[in-house]
């Protein structure tokens, strides 16, 4: 836009002339002003063309569309109609259209399609879907090929470098930029003593020790965590918190070891399909973490949702991010047509989108390394006592197989009932059924009510049912419940009868209701527990037939083992019959939710079906229902876990093996507790599979053909090497070969130290993008970045140590006319730190910055009236109190509804969709939030003490101290005395009795804070007045 | 503001004029150099909120849109239908069914007859229910349309689509195409202000959003409680003098480093800190509703002096009449799947006063005239039960909303739902439409009013939208 600008304020003329000297080239010159004009009917969206004439490919051009009059005749302008008609005057054949939106071409434009017309009309591949290679590198004095490549532009523009920037603002420069604090003065110090000294040696010393300190990946972390639309929240209405920090840890962990980028965005994408069982558990553990990030969508839980509806919105989400963060393609723009612009069809966009749909949307336990170890540890020790039962049962393979063709052979027959329309009470969430007769329950969570289906089948003496709760992928922990532990509690299962269309139903008494694992009787805990009066029972089978809706079924195997599918199964007191022109309803009732009616205190089965039988009882034994399935496999079809678990099971039910079973059960319950979970993408098992369809329009219900993966014609083919499409996927996201890939990341770099990017639009380097008028020197960044194995703090060093990046950000009226973007790199830059780093900044110089590293996201104070703007109750805000209120803004909860005010008002992004430019936006909110937020009052408070502590004796010297902590410059006379005349007059204000000092300094709190020696109360406010002022200074939040 | 420091501050603007023509940040490529020069001193340095004439004749120069979040029955508020009387019980035309969803009933439930009586008042005779008494007073002003559609059935999304155009987040509001087309008239207060009343809105703060478009164009709220705007408030112990001294400091120390570095958007900071103290010292002035006449608080009802729908209705007017461009208040109350009777009721007892005083409040004042009002919500609701009998479910086919004031046509209803208020029969209005007139009243052409991101011209109605000659006056 402000190329726009220039153009239209001055520069027009001055280019035009131009144009007819050198030669016109189709990317830089043509192709923008096709694209803006003529592609959206005429490109590559068949759909939309209009006339059957296309001009993106030259063939086409020159062909012409209907009239049957070539639009581009080579040599010849004033033959070709694409010219006649741009320049025609006449409204019924001028283009774009008269009565289009679009305006007329100008003057210039017209100007430019005719030289190129008259010089051959060539036609060029866009720049960036070629993959970049080393350009030449001019010879010069500099010795960094940055330099060159940047000095060749400047001096062909008649632009000098600006000097070096001077020592103290290299160092706080390189500070903020490196790990988003400012250095101390001492720092500053040993900086500008040594660089005096020792010069280049002692620059890169210091931009290595900034390289590797902790804090660099905290700081390098969150454009990512932009990218990747971090947040702690699950969006929409409800917005209900989540537990994603984990991955957030991660990304911090992989940007202090330097995991290269590549492999960054594989394990990303496909962690999950790298694991192996040869690696750690903390190593497995962390490729699944890293699954998180396409996980950051958000997440509907509204009542009465559809799903499957969502999850699609999810899946556009996850493309769009991977086109803005990865493929600098606006993907998005096919997910509803061919793309109006850059090559890639609707078709191709299902096909890439094919790759990444096969996927459970899992939620994880993460646990803590030590906690890993001791689940090593503990499977170390149980299979140790595998062995010891294989050892005192040295025929166990054959009693093994014998007893589990006994349990699939001689077991009671059951048919499954399979469900027509499932329905949840009021239409709160739509449950589905699966093909193999289980209903299955996602989107909202409804905490009580009923779960019922009917059926007309007619049945005769029935003996029994059966109740299996089953795992799913989808399901928390894989379920079988959705409560916060994937367990459920379900208070009544009926069975009633009547005829079709009669008012009443008839209910059929369930008795000796046995289940394969019994938990015993036990009050409601917290957060289910409705206050004390509350006499709701959870506990064994019998619960569920008690015909009591206060006792609820709850099985809980215990930490570890919870996450199982279990079965209950129970007699008909009378055999059931259901004749012909009757119906069955099955109803599952749920009366043991906690009071919130989000969905957070829910006790739903996620996933269950029903079978009844005819067999005479006693029925055999439930057993767990995967435990049957590995039964009735022939050995060799069973997996190890299969195996494992026939063992455990067989093991179980052999009374020889009592103390066996004892030491195993007693080894079980040391299992440790998890620290946290994360949400992730895991793969489909072979008989869930999921096929991916292209959405008509984009449209979630509107399926149309099956698809499979592909990558689309105008990128590089894939390399398959026989692996699951997901990594195939992402492998190929980050080839060598690929031409945007280490662009975008260079790009994204250069972004971060320079404020702009190479390229302007981050996310698009399609066709419509501008050419980047530094396409050497980006596409010098990214062959470095990829030929120094994606290391992206090679890449940071090779370019802070550029005298490029160590220029003056002081401009002149000539040099900022001349050039307002510093597109010339004429000088260093300058712009408004990021808000973390205002927010970091200000509790870093007031010594209140607790710096410890990551974990659970802590809650800042917020204004109690941002809560009423919530539609949920803002129940779990514990606001930070301690050390925790002054942690890095990285680790402030981030709730995509309500943003932080503090760092929204300096332009953080919500975690709506992906971001990979912030605004940098300048508004009196902003100004408000720096003076009076509380955490930035906090702030001066402990900022004036410090200055007192450390700063001298006279306000003279304080001033220069204070002056020096928040810019890292001395002050020059004039600005001390601009301080202390504020300071004199605030104190004197304060001897008149206008200004509570006590308040200004210490807040309206009982305890006051201890002063340092030799100081008053009134000179803890004079230097919280002068430090408010200090931190609003635009050489505080800028960057210099 | 001292003397002295208007004079630094104009000193400023000279020294970052040039630059702002040059390099002006978003949206001013097209703003005539003329019109600039002629502004007065706020319209200068690094203002993106600089009003800005539109390109087209406008009707409407500022919006009051009271969005009622929920989605009101229209069938019990303003679209009567015997003929769902009559049908009670009954189940719908399976045809009706067709590719219908609702969201939480089965289609196929029975139809629930109208709980409201209707009665018709004023001039124009138009039908409205008995819960709205104030409103009668002042249906002439109404131009009633019967015939909305929107594509989402679930709260979140719909609220977006209403608000944003999409159903996807992430798109700019109504409200902040609204100052990014024409600035703002405001110069001590936001261009673009919300107020919140009842509990908080599923859409969130998307529903203001600035979405893709600079941040400075996005809503910003007062609040109900607290300080009207967050961080207004000094810290405790700093009066105003103390601040006024500060804040000059600053702006010293601010003006010497922009001399010695040459940055303008120093020069952009200190307007940023000089306009952050002219909230504080109009915003209170804002709020302060005892400078109103007796009667005009009447007008609005008993509750007006406490926070709520009432007071915000009051607030509103006086928003527009400091020149704020574009108010939205947002009353998430009308989600009535059970309890429609009471629910509506309290909503309307709630509401139905401070609307009306609204329109009336403008209309002596002469505001009504270029200030245009809107009422609704995201969808309607089934003509279908939902629960027992005292309730209806999400529906989008067809619901009501209603325009009032600058250049709509007055004493009308537009469009019409069949005979059961199920589906749209004559004149549908799609969101879309809606958009694409409203900003025609602003004096858009609405697939002019676009901004470049990611490669593509966005717009507020996407590639749709016609505006509905039918509701121009």
């Amino acid at each position: 836009m402000a190329a726009l600008c220039c153009l239209s304020f001055g520069m027009l003329s001055e280019a035009s002339a131009q144009d007819q000297l050198v030669r016109v080239e189709y990317n830089r010159d043509i192709r923008p002003i096709l694209a803006d004009n003529c592609f959206n009917c005429h490109g590559q969206d068949a759909g939309s063309r209009k006339g059957r004439l296309r001009l993106d490919v030259r063939e086409d051009a020159l062909r012409g569309g209907k009239s049957g009059l070539a639009a581009v005749v080579p040599g010849k302008p004033d033959e070709s109609e694409l010219l006649l008609r741009a320049a025609s005057p006449h409204d019924d054949e001028m283009m774009p259209p008269a009565d289009s939106s679009r305006e007329r071409l100008k003057p210039n434009q017209i100007e430019k399609l005719r030289s190129w017309i008259a010089q051959g009309a060539e036609y060029q591949a866009h720049w960036a879907f070629i993959p970049p290679t080393r350009p030449n590198v001019p010879s010069g004095k500099a010795r960094s090929p940055v330099d060159r490549l940047v000095e060749a532009k400047r001096s062909a523009a008649g632009v000098s470098a600006s000097p070096e920037a001077p020592p103290d603002t290299l160092c706080r420069r390189l500070h903020l930029d490196l790990t988003g604090l400012p250095p101390t003065l001492a720092e500053i110090d040993s900086f500008v003593a040594d660089y005096a000294r020792r010069g280049e040696a002692a620059y890169a010393e210091r931009v290595d020790r900034l390289l590797a300190s902790p804090r660099y990946g905290e700081k390098w972390a969150r454009l990512w965590l932009d990218a990747a639309r971090y947040a702690d929240s699950d969006g929409y209405e409800k917005d209900i918190p989540r537990e994603q920090w984990a991955w957030r840890d991660w990304v911090i962990a992989a940007m202090n070891t330097d995991k290269p980028y590549d492999r960054f965005i594989v394990e990303q994408i496909a962690g999950d399909l790298l694991v192996t069982p040869s690696q750690s558990l903390q190593e497995q553990q962390d490729l699944r973490v890293a699954t998180g990030f396409l996980r950051n969508s958000m997440v509907s839980q509204e009542g009465a949702i559809i799903a499957e509806q969502y999850r699609k919105e999810g899946m556009f989400d996850r493309m769009d991010c991977l086109g803005k963060a990865v493929m600098g393609i606006t993907l998005q723009c096919a997910q509803c047509h061919t793309h109006k612009f850059d090559p890639i069809t609707h078709e191709e966009y299902f096909r890439l989108f094919a790759a990444i749909d096969d996927t459970y949307e899992a939620t994880e336990h993460v646990y803590a390394s030590d906690a890993l170890k001791a689940i090593e540890r503990l499977q170390r020790e149980l299979a140790e006592i595998d062995r010891r039962a294989q050892t005192a049962q040295p025929r166990w393979q054959s009693e093994m197989e014998s007893w589990a063709r006994t349990l699939v052979q001689s077991g009671t027959p059951w048919d499954v009932l399979v469900p027509t329309e499932p329905t949840w009470e009021d239409g709160l969430a739509h449950p589905d059924v699966m093909p193999d007769g289980s209903v299955i329950t996602l989107g909202f969570r409804p905490t009580d009510g009923d779960l019922w289906f009917t059926s007309t089948k007619p049945l005769a003496a029935i003996t029994g049912i059966r109740l299996e709760a089953l795992t799913h992928g989808d399901l928390i922990f894989q379920g079988p419940g959705r409560n916060i532990e994937g367990l459920f509690a379900v208070s009544e299962l009926l069975i009633e009868t009547r005829p079709v269309g009669a008012k009443n139903w008839k209910k059929h008494a369930l008795v000796d209701a046995i289940a394969d694992f019994e938990s015993p009787e036990r009050g409601m805990e917290a957060p289910f527990r409705k206050g004390d009066s509350d006499k709701r029972k959870l506990g064994p089978s019998s619960f569920l037939i008690d015909g009591k809706v206060d006792t609820a079924w709850a099985p809980d195997r215990g930490i570890g083992r919870r996450n199982a599918p279990i079965e209950v199964t129970a007699r008909f007191a009378e055999p059931l019959t259901v004749p012909e022109g009757h119906e069955l309803r099955c109803t599952l009732r749920f009366k043991h939710g906690g009071k919130d009616s989000h969905g957070r205190q829910n006790h739903h089965l996620g996933r269950y079906r029903i079978s009844l039988t005819t067999a005479q009882a006693p029925f055999t034994p439930p057993v767990r229902p995967d435990v049957r399935e590995a039964a009735a496999l022939p050995p060799e079809k069973r997996s190890p876990a299969q195996q494992k678990l026939l063992f455990a099971a067989w093991c179980e039910s052999n009374p020889v093996l009592k103390e066996i079973n004892e030491a195993s059960h007693q080894l079980w319950e040391t299992f440790p507790q998890a620290r946290t979970s994360i949400l992730t993408l895991a793969a489909r098992t072979t008989e869930d599979a999921r096929q991916t369809y292209r959405l008509d329009r984009g449209a979630w219900d509107k399926p149309k053909e099956q698809v499979t993966f592909a990558t689309p014609a105008f990128l590089p083919p894939l390399r398959s090497r026989g692996e699951p499409a997901r990594l195939e996927f992402a492998r190929w996201l980050v080839d060598r070969g690929s031409p945007t890939a280490a662009r975008v990341e260079a790009n994204r770099i250069w972004q971060a130290l320079f404020g702009n990017g190479l390229v302007d639009t981050p996310e698009d380097f399609g066709v419509r993008a501008p050419m980047p008028e530094q396409q050497a020197l980006l596409d010098w960044l990214a062959v470095e970045l990829m030929d120094q194995g994606w290391s992206r703090k090679k890449l940071i060093r090779t370019l802070v140590l550029s005298e490029t990046y160590r220029q003056s950000s002081v401009v002149t009226p000539e040099l900022q006319e001349r050039d307002p973007r510093n597109r010339l790199l004429a000088r260093g830059p300058r712009f408004r730190a990021d808000a973390e780093v205002v927010r970091d900044s200000a509790l870093f110089v007031a010594g209140l910055l607790h710096e410890a590293p990551g974990g659970p996201s802590v809650f800042p104070p917020v204004p109690e009236s941002l809560f009423a703007e919530s539609y949920l109750d803002v129940d779990f805000w514990k606001t930070a109190t301690g050390p925790d209120r002054y942690r890095r803004s990285l680790y402030v909860f981030r709730r995509r509804s309500m943003p932080d005010p503090v760092l929204a008002s300096f332009d953080a992004p919500n975690g709506d969709s992906a971001c990979v430019a912030r605004a940098r936006s300048n508004t009196p909110l902003a100004a408000l939030t720096a003076l009076n937020e509380p955490v930035f009052v906090e702030a001066a408070q402990a900022f004036a003490l410090r200055v007192l502590r450390e700063g001298g004796s006279t306000d003279a010297e304080r001033a220069a101290y204070a002056f020096r902590l928040c810019t890292g410059r001395h002050p020059r006379p004039d600005e001390v005395a601009e301080l202390l005349a504020l300071i004199a007059s605030s104190r004197a204000r304060m001897v008149d009795g206008w200004i509570p000092a006590r308040v200004v300094a210490f807040g309206n709190g009982d305890t006051l804070p201890k002063l340092p020696p030799h100081t008053t109360p009134n000179d803890a406010a004079a230097w919280t007045i002068g430090g408010r002022v200090l931190f609003n200074l635009d050489e505080t939040l800028t960057k210099n | 503001m001292t003397v002295s420091s208007e004079l630094r501050r104009t000193a400023a603007q000279n020294l970052t004029r040039r630059w702002f023509l040059r390099d002006c940040g978003v949206g001013l490529a097209s703003l005539a150099l003329a019109q600039l020069l002629q502004r007065d001193a706020f319209a200068s340095a690094a203002n993106p909120f600089a009003p800005k004439a539109p390109p087209l004749p406008a009707k409407a120069k500022r919006i009051i849109y009271l969005f009622q979040a929920g989605g009101p029955s229209h069938l019990e508020l303003f679209d009567f239908k015997p003929e769902l009387a009559k049908r009670d019980g009954q189940l719908p035309p399976a045809e009706l069914l067709k590719d219908y969803r609702a969201a939480f009933i089965n289609p196929n439930s029975a139809l629930l007859a109208p709980k409201f009586k209707f009665q018709k008042h004023g001039k124009s005779g138009l039908e409205l229910s008995d819960r709205l008494p104030h409103l009668a007073k002042v249906v002439d002003e109404l131009c009633i349309i019967k015939s909305m559609q929107t594509d989402a059935v679930n709260h979140a999304p719909a609220q977006i689509m209403m608000n944003t155009g999409s159903q996807q987040f992430g798109r700019p509001s109504l409200g902040a195409w609204t100052l990014y087309g024409l600035g703002s008239e405001a110069e001590n207060l936001p261009g673009y202000v919300v107020l919140s009343s009842a509990k908080g809105t599923s859409g969130g703060a998307s529903n203001w959003g600035c979405g893709f478009l600079p941040t400075i164009y996005g809503g910003t709220p007062f609040r109900a409680s607290g300080d009207p705007i967050l961080y207004l408030s000094n810290p405790s112990g700093f009066d105003p003098q103390l601040q006024r001294e500060s804040l000059d400091t600053l702006e010293r120390l601010n003006q010497k480093h922009l001399q010695s570095t040459g940055d303008p958007e120093i020069a952009a900071r200190i307007q940023g800190y000089e306009m952050a103290y002219r909230l504080q010292q109009s915003a209170p002035d804002l709020m302060d509703l005892s400078q109103e006449a007796p009667s005009t608080l009447d007008l609005y009802g008993p509750d007006v002096g406490k926070p709520g729908y009432a007071r915000n209705c009051l607030l509103a007017r006086r928003l527009v009449e400091r020149g704020v461009r574009f108010v939205q208040l947002f009353h998430e109350a009308w989600d009535q799947h059970g309890n429609l009777v009471n629910g509506l009721t309290n909503n309307c007892r709630e509401t139905d006063q401070p609307t009306a005083a609204l329109i009336m409040d403008l209309k002596q004042r002469g505001l009504l005239e270029d200030t245009l009002v809107i009422w609704g919500g995201e969808f309607g609701r089934t003509p279908m039960v939902q629960g027992g009998t005292d309730g209806r479910d999400h529906h989008n086919r067809g619901f009501t909303l209603f325009l009032a004031g600058a250049g709509v046509k007055r004493g009308i209803t537009y469009g019409e739902t069949d005979e059961l208020g199920f589906n749209v029969v004559r004149d549908p209005v799609h969101v879309h439409d809606l958009h694409a007139t409203l900003l025609h009243l602003l004096g858009f052409d609405h697939t002019k009013l676009t901004f470049r991101f990611q490669g593509r011209d966005f717009r507020l109605t996407d590639v749709h939208g016609n505006v509905v000659p039918g509701l121009l006056a």
